[in-house]
């Protein structure tokens, strides 16, 4: 089933996936398009509306298998009125210390400034130079894939994954970036570390953006507590 | 007030809080949960009179013990017809499927036998904490459950219920409760799969081996997913990017074995999936252990639906049993 920008697909009997697919479109507008139908449906949830997972250009749709089927879920979707809306979403401002601020925390930033040829303060320069858009939020509570890096620094994932990747872990894989909310197994290249407890944090949504900005080991720490007493 | 029914004296392997799992938290990154065998658990609370979804105890491969601290209604579901788990109440025999009493300090202990998975109900509302509208243990998200860090169920854990009306009748329509379980049976010869994503990007030829073959469910299966080794399928997708992963979604990773996403499956994934499982097929593999063989076949998702909504009918028509005699 077609129309004009998106392409219907039944995948379970519970859910449905809506793709833009238009070759034309840039990652950035087939991402705004789901960023856009994703809004109109979380404002106004209809009552067979289970869940909802936007990602990069596609939306999968939970839906209620008692009430509707997917022949009905396809069709209402179809009927929306999807107007573009000035809201941009919301900007976070995340504070990163560039380096480990505990010794048995892993980081890559000399690997990656070696596969550029390049100073670690370029990579951290270029890692912060401008906003990113979340795209999509998963694997984890509150991890938000965040794009597109600058491609002076796009750098492969890790050949074997860590078992032990701390959380504020700030780290990146091709052309992305993402924090660690919390601790996990992981591949992406970590540059620093995040205070910000982002199982805490405002969640991110997509068609937000967060901007990176770097702060010294004594901040990072003054931070860190700061955070553990408010929380305690 | 709040009434401690039931302490856990052992667990041998897992056993875990679980409900329908989260509400409308997939796009904050939070995974769906749930019940394994959803036709085993439902079972569980339509025989107590609970509301089929009410939370209730899951035990995964091994068994449990515990102990009554006050007279309570419990009900072990197991809907398949294999491998019957034992229970015994004070070294007692009983029957799984029915509604049992148990006095205070009288010890229950169920052996698997075999069993997979099989689930306690306990009449009544269980107080536990929510995440997302969900009292489910998520182990790999340290969250969930009586704890509250997805660890599961512990010896000495007090399983306590909400204040409640007096018991309900522990009637049982037993016709329609072989009914359902016949008939949630004939599933097991094949797994039905229904051709969805990237379907496309395998061949007919590899699509006709995939049906074809025979697999083994692999160790390294749980909750997140059942991986599966045998004949290696080729999808000719390079690369893909990633999307919401649905129950039962089947992804066929780089080394071209299939993966059965399931409950705890994470929201979202860049490999490419030939297809999905549904209906019955979910509850069924939440029945399946390492070793065990599997085999797909073609299927479709009308028909998930009507397999789930012909078993929601007949689940809610157990229950009512127990729901209408007392009013």
């Amino acid at each position: 089933m077609e129309n004009r920008l998106f392409r219907f697909e039944a995948v379970s009997e519970e859910a449905i996936l809506v793709s833009v697919r238009d070759p034309k479109l840039a990652l950035v507008e087939r991402n705004e398009l789901v960023a856009l139908l994703n809004g109109v449906l979380k404002s106004s949830p209809p009552k067979w509306l289970t869940d909802l997972v936007p990602s990069y250009d596609t939306l999968l749709i939970y839906f209620d298998w008692r009430q509707v089927d997917s022949y009905f879920v396809i069709n209402k979707i179809k009927e929306l009125q999807l107007i573009a809306s000035n809201h941009l979403g919301k900007t976070h401002k995340i504070p990163v210390f560039y380096g480990a601020p505990e010794d048995k925390y892993p980081l890559d930033l000399q690997n990656v400034a070696d596969v550029h040829k390049m100073f670690q303060q370029e990579v951290i320069k270029s890692h912060q130079q401008r906003p990113y858009r979340v795209f999509s939020v998963g694997f984890l509570p509150n991890f938000a894939y965040l794009g597109e890096l600058m491609s002076d620094i796009a750098t492969p994932r890790l050949k074997t994954p860590r078992t032990y990747v701390p959380a504020g872990a700030v780290a990146i894989a091709d052309r992305q970036t993402a924090i660690y909310p919390q601790r996990s197994q992981g591949g992406w290249q970590i540059l620093g570390y995040t205070p910000v407890d982002l199982r805490k944090h405002e969640g991110f949504s997509v068609g937000d953006h967060v901007e990176f900005y770097p702060i010294d080991l004594p901040t990072y720490d003054r931070m860190k507590n700061g955070e553990t007493s408010a929380a305690n | 007030m709040v009434r401690p029914v039931l302490q856990i004296k052992q667990v041998d392997f897992n056993a875990q809080l679980v409900d329908q799992g989260r509400q409308f938290a997939q796009h904050l990154g939070y995974c769906q949960s749930g019940a394994m065998d959803w036709v085993s658990f439902k079972l569980a609370n339509a025989l107590v009179g609970n509301p089929l979804e009410a939370s209730a105890i899951e035990v995964s491969f091994g068994g449990i013990i515990f102990e009554a601290q006050s007279k309570m209604v419990i009900a072990i579901g197991y809907a398949s017809e294999q491998t019957i788990p034992q229970v015994l109440i004070d070294n007692q025999t009983h029957q799984i499927n029915q509604p049992l009493v148990v006095n205070q300090s009288q010890i229950i202990k169920i052996l698997p036998n075999g069993a997979c998975r099989f689930y306690v109900a306990i009449q009544g509302s269980i107080e536990v904490p929510e995440v997302h509208g969900s009292c489910c243990d998520v182990a790999k998200e340290t969250l969930g459950g009586l704890h509250q860090d997805g660890s599961g169920l512990k010896s000495r854990d007090i399983i306590k219920l909400k204040p409640s009306p007096p018991n309900k009748s522990l009637t049982v329509d037993n016709c329609m409760l072989n009914s359902l379980v016949a008939w949630s049976n004939l599933t097991n010869k094949a797994i039905p799969v229904h051709f969805c994503y990237q379907h496309q990007s395998f061949s007919r030829g590899q699509k006709a081996l995939f049906l074809s073959s025979e697999y083994e469910v692999s160790p390294q299966s749980g909750k997140q997913g059942i991986r599966l080794s045998g004949q290696n399928i080729r999808s000719n997708l390079t690369n893909m990017l990633s999307e919401g992963i649905c129950n039962g979604a089947i992804q066929i990773a780089g080394d071209g074995l299939p993966m059965i996403l399931l409950a705890d499956r994470q929201t979202i994934g860049g490999y490419p999936k030939i297809g999905a499982v549904g209906g019955l097929g979910l509850a069924r593999l939440g029945q399946a252990k390492p070793g065990d063989k599997i085999v797909f076949e073609l299927s479709d998702n009308e028909i998930f639906r009507q397999q789930r909504l012909l078993a929601e009918n007949m689940l809610l028509n157990i229950q009512s049993v127990n729901r209408t005699i007392h009013q």
